[in-house]
């Protein structure tokens, strides 16, 4: 009898520690996913340009090389040439151009600036930094889902915009 | 009934829209079929879609396209305004919503 209360006993415990592992990877995937904190970037630096912005966002996925450099001119080119439509919304743009060969894998990094950059000319000012990137048009769907549920949270972007640490920026992507 | 969002990559600002519209029509309980697509500048054409969805400062790229049939967006993830033109637009087609 006592055996069988043991066993159940220690069952439970099993149950319950999976369980828990469980959850925690779930909720780690969710920051992985989509910002993971390597991923993310603050600067103060004062009298930068779009472009050094653009590139300094880029840096993480670079250095892992994830992507390379061509993609970053390519990003560039694609503003020079179209304008600030990729200012997305106040204070924020989206960085991108079409897919190269160089670029492994769906990825996205974002860069805050202590000081508002123009994107172009004055009227396009921004702190928010995304860098995107995909390899095809399709694998980058579920970054896009979850950058939109964020982006169009008016109350998420206040916190992005007042954060003060990567930890602070990172949590606003992992839901807490 | 089809929107389509454009952008020059057609990638992530035109895909950014179409979720945010999608969103829109299901907050506002809409039941007729609304197919919403994302595609590039270069290869929108007007028989592609009943009304394309573009940022504004992209319009002039787009002057092949019907005016009357084309919305500019100031901003791409602000609900409020999308929530705008789409209800127009279903005002428009008397097509039902909350």
């Amino acid at each position: 009898m006592h055996i069988y209360i043991f066993i159940i006993a220690l069952v439970h415990i099993y149950v319950k520690r999976y369980h828990n592992r469980v959850i925690k990877t779930r909720k780690d995937m969710i920051l992985v996913e989509l910002l993971a904190k390597e991923q993310i970037q603050r600067t103060s630096e004062k009298g930068i340009s779009w472009q050094d912005a653009i590139t300094l966002s880029a840096k993480p996925l670079l250095d892992k090389k994830i992507i390379a450099g061509d993609y970053i001119d390519a990003v560039i080119a694609v503003c020079q040439e179209k304008g600030p439509y990729m200012n997305i919304g106040s204070q924020i743009v989206l960085a991108h151009a079409r897919p190269l060969p160089s670029t492994k894998e769906a990825c996205i990094a974002l860069l805050q600036t202590a000081e508002e950059i123009f994107f172009m000319d004055e009227k396009h000012p921004a702190r928010l930094w995304f860098f995107l990137a995909t390899p095809d048009a399709t694998s980058h769907v579920a970054i896009m889902q979850k950058l939109a549920a964020v982006l169009t949270d008016s109350d998420k972007i206040q916190r992005l915009l007042a954060a003060e640490s990567i930890e602070i920026l990172a949590n606003v992507f992992s839901g807490e | 009934m089809k929107f389509l969002c454009i952008c020059q990559s057609g990638l992530g600002s035109s895909f950014m829209v179409q979720m945010n519209i999608q969103n829109v029509l299901n907050a506002m309980n809409v039941k007729n079929e609304i197919i919403v697509d994302h595609s590039d500048v270069g290869s929108t054409t007007p028989d592609l879609a009943d009304y394309f969805f573009i940022e504004e400062t992209l319009g002039e790229a787009i002057s092949n396209l019907p005016k009357d049939r084309v919305v500019l967006l100031k901003s791409l993830i602000d609900k409020n305004e999308i929530q705008t033109a789409v209800c127009k637009i279903l005002d428009k087609e008397k097509i039902s919503h909350d």
